[in-house]
């Protein structure tokens, strides 16, 4: 691509004492511009002394083809786009698919020619910034100039045409509509799962029936607790339990929410729930503090672990509902699975943060006192990581709480079914004042153990 | 000098060797076959050296100092001494016991029963009590609580933190928590005691406090000490020897006065000429004798001052300020040498008395 527009010689810009870049860095200059140096030099030479937009014509008639060829890379996509969206407008006119013809190829004719004049007003000061980042680190200029065209032609011609079409043509072939695909695909693959989940639950019936036992036996063991327990006591619990974590603030505000739990008639519900997000955390604990600790301590394990919860943190809640239900059918047990695996992520990834956290001088001063690596563990490493695991048990609580109304779905009970049914009758009323239970719920909770891990 | 010779050797490293780096044994031994400089040993094999060859013996009892700037290796060679780095190639015996070769269980009881350690930056357990964190030796070994407790009570004590046995860490001063740190060392009352730069941390006035506070402690207990410090006004002041160390190799041992004295090269040199001399330069090593002094000066001994041979520049300037004529060196009643006023500013200039 010829840039050199302008005639004047390296030469004459030596000549110019009043220029501010020196024979060194002209020469390194020379070399960054591969062509047309004479021109840029002059350019930059302006660009230094404060005159800020120059109009370079080379980077007008080329547009984005220019920015790629000087590996300016953010204003060839910038030009790209305003080039497509020129070109939409006036293909539109050309195939007749606007009501107003004329009104888009003007609009077309005038995107086209505003990107490429403003891409020729700041290609100048792109370059020089480009310039600057080049004298500090000079691997950011790879590959020749025509290289860099290529790639430039490259990503034009893949992105410009199909674009134009589907946007500006009436009828669009059926290939680009949709992606060209057989359903057979997507369905023989969900045979073939269904296929493996039927043949584990065959398998592993027993593992899972006592799987299902196991949560069944402590949650009927929790709810005994929580609801078997006259609610004054209970109350009174909670509130104790507040004031000592807490201080009277939170009794105050314990106390207001326990008391909407009761006018409302939402207390049974409450406490079940309470049970349900109890059982579901502690095994969250019992997992995933293991886990955290093994994860802070092993860096392979940490690194295959860490792309697993990352999915399990992503992934929508209900998907968790499929596989619950696969193996463990309906009722309370599969939606304590279900929560488990949706709230266990923070619990195993802030307690390897806790236990990372803590500094290697005290486990060097345990190591120099004959501490062995469990004492290391349970006498520094876990006191220490204190405060971060309770923020993961917090925040398995809190993520428990939320996967409330999904596992509702499939037999949850508790509030979660109350805002479920009043969502099926269309009940806006009742579904609020259970929600309001729920965030309230969840905000005792969040207030006692965060009293307890600040205190 | 003599009377060291009879002690015991409580801490000996037998040419030590500490390489970084996953082909730290390929580079030992390209360093021993081909005389890689360290540039190349981290050129070629990137790996770094921590501790050249390095051997010494401290003896018991004796405060070891080992000094050099920062990464000299001075605290790679400390942490050798309790396994915590283990070395690459050599030897080192605590008490004539080999500890590299003790398993897991023995060397922990090692580090609990023999040797204490005080860290440059304290490295309190910040969840506990002072007195808890003093008591941290003892409950490792599983000490019964009321008596670990009790001991923890005196070691405070000791270092003079009675009455801040129940306050956290966090609420005392960096110089406290040292010797809250100093006080976990001697809790089991090991043998040995390393002390990783303890003062370096702190401000002049407190580190001279305890620098004074440790060498009082240390004359009474009589606990072999392995002192690492990057001042070497703090290992004149603290220890019986130095050793200097430079690039992980030792370069020089010797008492302080050795040092000062007769430095090994300029490197040492160059550290030993802003020391003050006055306490540590003795008349002897200053002094002319007699009979070379007399043939060319005839001088009536008994006008002279008298200063035993191990008096120090401090003393010897006092006499010269008191008195006119030279000063006579004299052990006991055997006169030895003669100090004139010439050979005593030489002294404190600390250069040749013939220059």
């Amino acid at each position: 691509m010829s840039d050199s527009m302008s005639k004047n010689g390296i030469d004459d810009a030596n000549k110019d004492n009043s220029l501010s870049l020196n024979k060194q860095e002209i020469e390194s200059l020379k070399h960054f511009l591969g062509s047309s140096t004479g021109y840029y030099i002059q350019s930059f030479e302006k660009i230094i002394q404060g005159k800020k937009y120059q109009f370079n014509p080379a980077a007008t008639a080329f547009g984005s083809l220019w920015a790629a060829s000087r590996n300016i890379w953010v204003l060839f996509w910038a030009l790209l786009i305003t080039d497509i969206l020129g070109c939409i407008f006036i293909a539109r006119n050309l195939w007749g698919a606007d009501e107003y013809p004329e009104a888009s190829l003007t609009l077309g004719i005038a995107t086209l020619v505003l990107g490429r004049l403003i891409g020729g007003y700041t290609a100048n000061n792109f370059y020089y910034k480009f310039y600057s980042k080049w004298r500090i680190t000079p691997d950011i200029l790879n590959g020749s100039m025509m290289e860099r065209v290529i790639k430039g032609m490259t990503l034009t011609l893949a992105i410009l045409p199909l674009t134009v079409y589907q946007f500006s043509a009436s009828t669009v072939a059926d290939f680009l509509e949709t992606f060209p695909t057989s359903r057979k695909i997507a369905s023989t693959t969900a045979k073939a799962i269904d296929g493996v989940v039927e043949w584990l639950t065959i398998t592993f019936e027993d593992m899972f029936d006592s799987i299902t036992w196991a949560i069944r036996g402590m949650l009927d063991f929790l709810e005994l607790l929580f609801i078997g327990t006259p609610w004054p006591v209970m109350a009174l619990i909670l509130l104790l339990l507040s004031w000592k974590t807490a201080g009277w603030k939170v009794v105050g505000f314990t106390a207001l929410s326990l008391s909407y739990l009761g006018f409302f008639g939402f207390w049974d519900k409450a406490m079940s729930t309470m049970a349900l997000v109890g059982a579901s955390v502690f095994i969250c604990l019992i997992i995933g503090a293991p886990l955290g600790i093994i994860a802070a301590k092993k860096p392979r394990f940490n690194a295959i672990l860490n792309p697993i919860l990352d999915v399990m943190q992503t992934m929508p809640s209900f998907v968790y509902l499929i596989p619950a239900i696969a193996f463990f059918s309906v009722g309370k047990p599969p939606a304590v699975l279900a929560t488990v695996v949706f709230a266990m992520p923070p619990m195993i990834r802030l307690t390897a943060l806790g236990i990372q956290q803590v500094s290697p001088s005290v486990i060097e001063a345990m190591l120099a006192f004959g501490a062995s690596p469990r004492q290391i563990l349970f006498k520094a490493q876990l006191p220490l990581a204190m405060p971060s695991i309770m923020a993961g048990i917090n925040q398995s609580i809190m993520m428990s709480l939320s996967m409330v109304v999904v596992a509702a779905l499939i037999g949850a009970g508790g509030l979660g079914y109350d805002v479920l049914s009043s969502l099926q009758h269309l009940d806006a009323g009742k579904g609020l004042l259970a929600g309001l239970a729920i965030v309230l719920c969840a905000m005792i909770l969040d207030r006692i153990i965060r009293g307890r891990s600040e205190s | 000098m003599l009377k060291e010779k009879k002690k015991r050797v409580a801490i000996e490293c037998l040419n030590v060797w500490k390489i970084f780096g996953n082909r730290s044994v390929e580079a030992l031994q390209a360093i021993k076959s081909r005389g890689l400089t360290k540039d190349q040993v981290h050129e070629e094999f990137g790996c770094v050296v921590g501790v050249a060859d390095a051997s010494f013996q401290a003896m018991e009892g004796e405060i070891f100092c080992i000094m050099g700037l920062s990464g000299s290796g001075k605290s790679t060679l400390v942490r050798h001494i309790n396994r915590l780095i283990e070395p690459t190639a050599g030897d080192i015996l605590i008490e004539g016991r080999d500890i590299n070769h003790l398993n897991d269980r023995d060397l922990r009881k090692v580090r609990a029963d023999k040797i204490g350690m005080v860290f440059q930056h304290t490295a309190l357990l910040p969840h506990r009590t002072v007195r808890e964190n003093v008591a941290l030796g003892l409950e490792l070994r599983h000490v019964d609580e009321s008596r670990r407790l009790k001991i923890a009570e005196q070691k405070l004590a000791l270092v003079q933190l009675d009455g801040w046995e129940n306050r956290m860490p966090s609420e005392l001063s960096g110089g406290m928590q040292q010797r809250v740190g100093l006080a976990r060392a001697m809790a089991a009352d090991p043998s040995i005691l390393l002390m990783d730069e303890p003062f370096s941390a702190l401000d002049p006035l407190i580190r001279r406090q305890l620098q004074d506070q440790f060498s009082e402690l240390a004359r009474d207990l009589k606990k072999t000490t392995l002192f690492i410090t990057h001042d070497l006004d703090e290992a004149i002041r603290i220890g019986n020897r130095i050793a200097i160390m430079k690039d992980g190799e030792i370069v020089q041992i010797g008492t302080p006065e050795q040092i000062i004295t007769s430095p090994a090269n300029d490197y040492v040199a160059e550290f030993v000429k802003d020391i003050s001399r006055l306490k540590l330069v003795s008349a002897q090593s200053i002094m002319i004798p007699l009979a070379d002094y007399l043939e060319e000066n005839p001088l009536d001994l008994t006008l002279c001052p008298v200063a035993p041979p191990d008096a120090d520049i401090d003393e010897l300037i006092n006499l010269a300020i008191d008195h006119e004529h030279p000063i006579l060196v004299a052990n006991r009643d055997e006169k030895v040498g003669i100090i004139t006023k010439r050979q005593l500013l030489r002294g404190i200039q600390g250069r040749d008395v013939n220059e």
